[in-house]
């Protein structure tokens, strides 16, 4: 009789082998719009797309995770580059394949490298010399399979309680590094022009190369339900243009049974947060 | 056989010793981040819904000044560099449920979550499969966690996709009349203020639910021996 762990595996393998067709695309002369859309549509907005029920699970962070994680802050508080850019290159700009093949905190790393390298802090050569450098002085020349196995059918499993301790923030022990975080925009700070319960559209751009507006929300009505901040437009932080002008960002409400048509229930609503460009005046 | 090393250690170690060695950070930066992020846990969330559950003037002040709010439990948004996280911003929105609203929150584009207040974000908050369902089919995914909500009641998701970040304050509970908010912040856990659990007398953590374990978990000095020699 199959462990519980074992009936889980066969499961999941039972899924793997239904039939798929798989059609290769090795450049093809034509692509129709419809494919054209979700090609380019970047990897990360992924709110609304069809997905089978799966076991949520908890899972503890691997020490180089969390590394990567405090490497990429880092260099982010350091001048280097910021979220916005960082999302940009670790999402958007490496495509499906790699967004979904890698784990999490790899694609942060990656992205990380990428960046040093494309902003010529350091040559790629510097980089892979680095990398066989460490491998060497670890011994890993032979091993280099990647991440240890996986033990996710062992059947473990968890309580998490909450810690009711102090939480304190930090030492508070740190060098001074400013007041003025390396992010904040310089421009002009446009005046808002909408107001709470104004109703308003989100606008429907291209989805090309980098967004913060979903595609579920693109074309939708909603209702302005609060006013937030001004700060730079995310197509402007992404790439750096900390001069540009600031806008308003606002909460926008949605009736959920306008974003989704087949949404069963009367009442229910969905907010999230725009910048004045991309919203306007319903007419 | 010896453990395996990750190649995204590697990579890890790569990046930031190049950036030490060019003079783009320090390892005392490294250092500060590293105990700020040490620091996290949900607790502080807990504390807060504890206090604005017993304070109705600094419930007041939850709404009016997050930030100032969240000083006095014990979580400066400013740390740890004086202006605050490279991902985590200075500007919070705490969602108030009521009997007849109810929020729930995810970041469909990322993983933005109040870290400053409540730690890391769950793995499966920041995996595909929640940010894709939860804003569609947001009461299956919720009854997936054992929460089912009558429908008259309002569900709300908020998508964190820009610079604000959300917690949710839950509906006290009956049957806390006359507690502590030390008693009352042990029923808060992480999953309710994240509003796919509901707080309740009793109730102190959240799950069960199955974990992954790390193979070389955080502060486990990393490589396995072998390879380090």
């Amino acid at each position: 009789m199959p462990s519980p762990s074992e009936t889980r595996q066969i499961y999941e393998t039972g899924t793997q082998l239904r039939p798929t067709i798989h059609q290769e695309q090795d450049w093809p002369y034509e692509v129709p719009h419809i494919r054209y859309e979700a090609l380019i549509w970047p990897p990360h907005d992924v709110g609304g797309q069809p997905a089978a029920p799966q076991i949520f699970e908890e899972k503890e962070d691997e020490e180089w995770e969390n590394n990567a994680y405090i490497t990429c802050e880092v260099l982010g508080f350091r001048g280097l580059w910021n979220a916005e850019e960082r999302r940009r290159i670790y999402a958007n700009d490496i495509g499906t394949t790699l967004y979904y093949g890698f784990p999490y905190n790899a694609r942060w790393i990656w992205g990380a490298a990428k960046m040093l390298v494309d902003k010529k802090y350091v040559s790629l050569i510097e980089l892979q010399e680095k990398i066989g450098e460490i491998r060497k002085r670890l011994g890993v020349n032979a091993q280099r399979g990647g991440h240890a196995t996986s033990n996710i059918s062992a059947g473990a499993q968890t309580n998490v309680t909450t810690n009711t301790g102090t939480g304190k923030t930090g030492t508070g022990n740190r060098p001074d590094y400013g007041s003025k975080a390396p992010w904040e925009g310089t421009g002009e700070i446009r005046p808002a022009r909408f107001k709470v319960g104004d109703r308003v559209r989100v606008k429907d751009l291209p989805a090309i190369f980098y967004t913060r507006t979903q595609m579920y929300a693109r074309n939708m009505s909603g209702t302005i339900a609060a006013l937030t901040y001004p700060d730079l437009i995310p197509a402007d932080e992404a790439w750096e243009r900390y001069d540009a002008p600031q806008e308003q960002y606002y909460i926008v409400r949605f009736q959920q049974k306008d974003l989704w048509a087949e949404y069963p229930f009367e009442n229910d609503t969905l907010q999230s947060e725009y910048p004045e460009m991309w919203l306007e005046a319903e007419d | 056989m010896v453990d395996e090393i990750s190649d995204f250690e590697i990579l890890e170690l790569a990046v930031r010793e190049l950036a030490i060695e060019k003079g783009l950070f320090t390892a005392e930066d490294h250092r500060v981040f590293s105990e700020w992020n040490d620091a996290r846990s949900p607790a502080a969330g807990s504390r807060m819904v504890a206090k604005a559950w017993t304070d109705p003037a600094y419930k007041s002040r939850v709404f009016a000044d997050p930030l100032a709010a969240s000083k006095e439990v014990g979580v400066d948004w400013a740390e740890p560099t004086g202006f605050g996280t490279t991902s985590d911003y200075m500007h919070l929105t705490v969602l108030e449920d009521t009997p007849t609203v109810h929020h729930v929150i995810v970041c469909t584009l990322c993983s933005c979550y109040p870290r400053p207040l409540l730690g890391h974000s769950p793995y499966w908050y920041r995996a595909p499969n929640y940010r894709r369902r939860i804003v569609r089919w947001p009461r299956q995914v919720l009854a997936e966690f054992g929460l089912i909500l009558p429908p008259e009641v309002e569900l709300r998701v908020e998508d964190s996709n820009a610079k604000s970040r959300f917690m949710v304050l839950p509906v006290r509970p009956a049957g806390t009349e006359g507690w502590t908010e030390e008693q009352l912040a042990e029923i808060v856990t992480r999953d309710c203020m994240i509003g796919i659990a509901l707080p309740r007398p009793g109730r102190t953590s959240d799950g069960p639910r199955p974990i992954h374990k790390a193979s070389r978990p955080v502060h486990s000095g990393g490589r396995p021996k072998e390879a380090a020699q």
